[in-house]
C-alpha cells in the first residue's frame, strides 16, 4: 500500500488521543453544528476563530500535518484560487455604485480590499469544513461510522455508501500514486497549470478503470459477505456514547447557541469589520 | 470482452470434503465458474445463462447470494479486496452482523474461525498493517465466520511470497483434515497445493477438458497439461523425464520427498557416466557501470530505514533477478532505480547521472519500469499512439517515430493490434505494450515488477524469452523483481537477495542457488524444486533448471543386471 494510504490509516490505528475516542455520531454532530455555525458569518476574523478552532483538534488529536498533506495542499490550492479569483472579480457586485478600494491593479483588472475580504470569506467558510472533515476522516474507523449510523436510524444503504467511500479512500490513493508513478515513468510531468492540465488528463482513464475495478471487487466481497441480508441488529463492537461524548453534545450545543446569539441578537459577523481605508 | 461464450456446457458435481484443484490458462472461466458457485452470477454479474447451479440442493438462480454466503464462502485474489474493515475482529465479525445474529453468536463465531485458521495474535491487529499471507488467512477465517461446508478461493497465493503462500496451503489442509469442509481452489501454479488437494479440474476455452486425482492427471496427461500452458511442478516434470527412459513406478509422485526417493531408485540403475556441460552464469564483469547503489539508505516515515547500507554496481548487460519476501525492499530498491525515490542518504547513480542532482526525465529515458499492474501505465486510445507517446514528447521527428513504433511493436509482436485499444487486450499482452513503450524511450535499462503475477506458462515465457532476447542481442539490462525462484535461473545470470532493506546475498545465480541454498531456505525463500531436489541425491551434480537435469538424464547409463 501506498505511504500516503498508510499513513491515513496509521491516524485512524493511533486511538490515542480524545477526539478518536469520540462516537462518531457525535463527531458527525460536531461537524454539523460547526458548519451551521461557520456558515452563518460573514465576517472573516470571526471565521478565522473557527479554523482556530480546528486546529487545536488537529493538534490535540495528534493528526500529523504531513499524514494529511497532500489533501490539505489540495484544499489550500482550491481556497487560494477562489480568494484569488474574488478579489479580482466580487467588490464590483459587492459595492456596486460606491467607491472600491483597489489594491493593486493588474492590466484592466484590479484587486479590491473589499473582494478580497469577500474572497477570504469564501475560503473560510468552504475551507473550515473541509480542514474539519479531513480530521473527522483522519480519526474515524469507516466501519465503527457506519455501524454508528445505522443505530441513529440512517438507512443502512446509506451507511454502506458512505462505509465504501471511506473504505475506497485509502485503495484510491494508492491506486493514484501507482498512475502518478507510472506517469513520471514515462514522462509526463506536472509542472505549471499545462503540465498539471496534461498529468490529470491522461491519469483520468487508468484511475477511472482501475477505481471501478476495486469498487466492484470490494462490492463483490462484501456480497459474499451476506451485507445483501442487511440485518444489522448487534455488532461486536456496539458504538457506545460515554462521558467524553457527552462534553461534546454540550460543546456542540454551546457552540451553535454561541454563534446563533452573536450573529442574530448582537448583529456581529454580517460584514467585514476590519478595513485599513 | 467477446461473444465466445465464458462457460460451455459445463457438468461438474462436488462431494462434501473433497479438495478441487482448478487449473487453466488464463481466460479459460475458472473465476467465471467460481462465480457461478456463489450465486454472483447471475444474480449480481449479467449475462446470459443456461443451465442450473446447486449448492447445497439450493438453486442459485433462485436463491439470494447472501443466503448462499451461509453455504459457500469465497475469497478473492488480491488480500486487500477480500478485507473490508480496519480490526481483524471487526471483518471477522462482519458476515455475522450483516447476517442479523446476536453478539453472543457473533462473539462465537469469531472466535472459532480465529482458532480454525489459528491467528489468534492478529484478533486486534489492522488489516492493513499485516503480511500478504496473514491478510489471505484473515480473509478465510472471514469466510469460515459465515459457517459456510464450501470454500471456494479465486488464487489465493498470486501476489504472495513463497514463505505466505506455504501459510495459506497450511491453513487449507487443517481446514480439509479437520472440519471437512468443501475447498474449492482456483490457482495457475499447481507446485503449493498439488499434494493437498484430491481432485485436480483443469479448464480451457470454457470447458472442462480433465478431471480426476492430481495423481491421474499428472501422470497420465502431462503433455496435454504442457500444451494448456499450465505450470506443471517441476517434481512432475522429473518424474516424466524418468518415466521416459523406461523406468517403472509403482506410484507417480506428486510431493518433493516422493519425487526424491524415486530418483534415488533411478541412479542406483542408471548411474551418471559422464558429467555433462551445465548452464553457466554469463560473466559480464568486463561491461561497464550501469547502476550503483553508494551507501544507499531510505526512509518512507523517519521510523524505519526501507533501505539500508546498500552498495550495489549492475552492468551494462546483466539480467538481474531480486528476490526477498514481501516488504523486504525489493521494489524500493528498484523505484531508486528509475528515479522515482531517491535515497535518504548515500547515492544512485544511473548511467553516470546522480539521482539526487538530475531530473528525473534524463534517467526515464535509460530506465524503463514495467509496473505490476499495466494497466496503470497505460493511457492513450490505441498500442500504437501508446508506443509513440513517449517519443512525441520527446519531440522525435514523425518519420522517425513510425519507423521506431513499427520496429518496437514488431520486437513485442503487436504490430497486428496496433488500432486497438489497450484496454482491451489481454492481461498478457499490456505487459508487453508496456515493455514496448519502455523500450521505445529508454533501451538501455528494464526494470520488471512481478512479471508473473496472474500469468500462465505460456504468457509468463513469452515475456521472459522476449526479455531475454533484449538481453541478449541488444545488451538491455534487465532487473527482474519476483517471488518465482524457478523463473529465476532459467533467465537471470545474476540473483541479488534482499531481507529487511538489506541486500544480504549478491552474486551469480547458479553460484548462490548452489553454495547458499541453506541459507536461502533459512530465510524462508524456497529455492527451486529441482535444486532441492538435486541436492539431496549424491550422485549428480545440483542443478537449478530442467533443461540441466535432462542433460543428466541424457548422460545416464544403464545397470544391466
Amino acid at each position: 500500500m501506498s505511504s500516503t494510504a498508510l499513513r491515513y490509516l496509521d491516524n485512524i490505528n493511533k486511538k490515542t488521543s480524545w477526539y478518536h475516542r469520540v462516537d462518531p455520531r457525535i463527531k458527525l454532530l460536531h461537524m454539523i453544528t460547526f458548519g451551521i455555525s461557520n456558515m452563518i458569518f460573514i465576517e472573516p476574523l470571526i471565521q478565522s476563530i473557527f479554523l482556530l478552532h480546528s486546529i487545536i483538534i488537529c493538534i490535540s488529536a495528534r493528526v500529523r500535518l504531513r499524514d494529511i498533506w497532500p489533501q490539505l495542499m489540495a484544499i489550500l490550492v482550491m481556497l487560494v484560487s477562489i480568494t484569488i479569483a474574488q478579489s479580482f472579480t466580487a467588490g464590483m457586485a459587492i459595492q456596486a455604485g460606491t467607491p472600491l478600494h483597489v489594491i493593486f491593479k493588474l492590466g484592466s483588472l484590479e484587486m479590491t480590499w473589499e473582494g478580497l475580504s469577500f474572497g477570504l470569506v469564501r475560503s473560510l467558510r468552504i475551507g473550515n469544513p473541509l480542514f474539519l472533515g479531513l480530521i473527522f476522516l483522519s480519526t474515524t474507523d469507516p466501519t465503527m461510522f457506519a455501524k454508528s449510523l445505522t443505530k441513529i436510524g440512517v438507512p443502512i444503504e446509506i451507511s454502506f455508501m458512505l462505509l465504501s467511500a471511506l473504505r475506497l479512500f485509502p485503495l484510491l490513493f494508492k491506486i493514484a500514486q501507482d498512475v502518478s508513478d507510472a506517469q513520471t515513468v514515462r514522462g509526463v510531468r506536472g509542472g505549471g497549470i499545462r503540465g498539471s492540465y496534461e498529468k490529470l488528463r491522461l491519469a483520468i482513464f487508468p484511475l477511472f478503470l482501475n477505481s471501478l475495478h476495486r469498487a466492484r471487487s470490494i462490492g463483490l466481497t462484501v456480497e459474499c459477505k451476506a451485507f445483501g441480508a442487511r440485518g444489522w441488529n448487534e455488532f461486536l463492537r456496539d458504538p457506545r456514547i460515554e462521558r467524553i461524548d457527552y462534553i461534546m453534545i454540550v460543546f456542540c450545543i454551546c457552540m451553535l447557541a454561541v454563534s446563533l446569539y452573536v450573529r442574530l441578537v448582537l448583529g456581529i459577523g454580517w460584514a467585514p469589520t476590519f478595513n485599513p481605508y | 470482452m467477446g461473444d465466445e461464450p465464458s462457460l460451455v456446457d459445463v457438468n461438474l458435481r462436488i462431494r462434501k470434503g473433497e479438495f478441487v484443484l482448478l487449473a487453466g490458462p488464463s481466460g479459460s472461466g475458472k473465476s467465471t465458474l467460481c462465480k457461478c458457485f456463489n450465486g454472483l452470477i447471475p444474480n449480481f454479474i449479467k449475462g446470459s445463462m443456461s443451465g442450473d447451479v446447486f449448492i447445497d440442493g439450493l438453486n442459485t438462480k433462485q436463491t439470494k447470494v447472501y443466503h448462499l454466503a451461509e453455504h459457500i464462502g469465497m475469497v478473492f485474489q488480491n488480500p486487500e479486496d477480500n478485507i473490508f474493515s480496519l480490526v481483524v475482529e471487526d471483518e471477522l465479525a462482519f458476515g455475522p452482523e450483516n447476517l442479523g445474529l446476536a453478539k453472543q453468536e457473533i462473539m462465537k463465531r469469531v472466535e472459532q474461525s480465529i482458532r480454525s485458521v489459528g491467528i489468534e495474535e492478529l484478533r486486534n491487529s489492522m488489516t492493513y498493517a499485516v503480511s500478504g499471507g496473514q491478510k489471505q488467512k484473515v480473509a478465510i477465517a472471514s469466510s469460515l465466520a459465515m459457517l459456510p461446508g464450501i470454500l471456494v478461493l479465486d488464487e489465493p497465493t498470486t501476489d504472495l511470497d513463497p514463505v505466505s503462500e506455504e501459510e495459506v496451503a497450511t491453513v487449507l489442509k487443517k481446514l480439509t483434515d479437520t472440519l471437512n469442509i468443501t475447498i474449492v481452489v482456483v490457482e495457475h501454479e499447481l507446485d503449493e497445493l498439488i499434494s493437498i488437494a484430491s481432485r485436480l479440474i483443469v479448464m480451457d476455452q470454457g470447458r472442462i477438458v480433465l478431471d480426476g486425482t492430481p495423481r491421474e492427471i499428472l501422470g497420465s496427461c502431462y503433455e496435454k497439461l504442457n500444451l494448456l500452458g499450465l505450470r506443471v511442478p517441476q517434481c512432475v516434470e522429473v518424474a516424466h523425464m524418468i518415466s521416459e527412459r523406461g523406468f517403472k513406478m509403482r506410484e507417480f509422485p506428486l510431493k518433493l520427498n516422493e519425487t526424491t526417493s524415486m530418483l534415488r531408485g533411478f541412479f542406483e540403475k542408471h548411474p551418471l557416466l559422464m558429467k555433462p556441460v551445465l548452464s553457466q552464469d554469463e560473466c559480464k564483469a568486463t561491461n561497464p557501470i550501469i547502476i550503483n547503489f553508494k551507501d544507499v539508505w531510505f526512509t518512507y516515515d523517519e521510523e524505519k530505514y526501507a533501505l539500508q547500507n546498500v552498495n550495489l554496481d549492475i552492468r551494462q548487460g546483466e539480467f538481474v533477478a531480486v528476490i526477498g519476501q514481501n516488504g523486504s525492499g525489493k521494489s524500493t530498491l528498484a523505484k531508486h532505480i528509475v528515479g522515482l525515490l531517491r535515497p535518504t542518504k548515500g547515492k544512485v547513480i544511473i548511467d553516470g547521472n546522480d539521482t539526487t542532482k538530475v531530473d528525473i526525465g534524463i534517467i526515464t529515458k535509460i530506465v524503463g519500469y514495467i509496473f505490476q499492474n499495466p494497466e496503470n501505465q497505460l493511457f492513450t486510445p490505441s498500442t500504437w499512439e501508446e508506443v509513440a507517446f513517449g517519443l512525441q514528447r520527446e519531440g522525435v521527428i514523425e518519420d522517425e517515430i513510425q519507423k521506431r513504433v513499427t520496429q518496437v511493436l514488431n520486437t513485442v509482436k503487436l504490430l497486428n493490434y496496433k488500432d486497438r485499444h489497450p484496454a482491451i487486450l489481454s492481461r498478457g499482452e499490456k505487459r508487453r505494450l508496456a515493455v514496448a513503450t519502455a523500450l521505445a524511450t529508454a533501451s538501455k535499462v528494464l526494470i520488471l515488477d512481478e512479471p508473473t503475477t496472474g500469468q500462465d506458462r505460456t504468457t509468463l515465457y513469452g515475456l521472459l524469452s522476449l526479455l531475454s532476447r533484449l538481453n541478449k542481442e541488444h545488451n538491455t539490462t534487465i532487473v527482474m523483481i519476483t517471488h518465482d525462484m524457478e523463473i529465476v535461473p532459467e533467465f537471470a545470470d545474476r540473483l541479488i537477495v534482499m531481507k529487511d532493506g538489506q541486500v544480504v546475498l549478491d552474486g551469480p545465480t547458479m553460484k548462490v542457488l548452489s553454495e547458499k541454498i541453506d541459507l536461502l531456505r533459512s530465510m524462508r525463500l524456497k529455492p527451486p524444486a529441482i535444486s532441492r531436489l538435486t541436492t539431496q541425491i549424491n550422485d549428480i551434480p545440483m542443478v537449478h533448471t530442467m533443461d540441466d537435469f535432462k542433460k543428466i538424464i541424457e548422460y545416464c547409463g544403464v545397470v544391466h543386471e
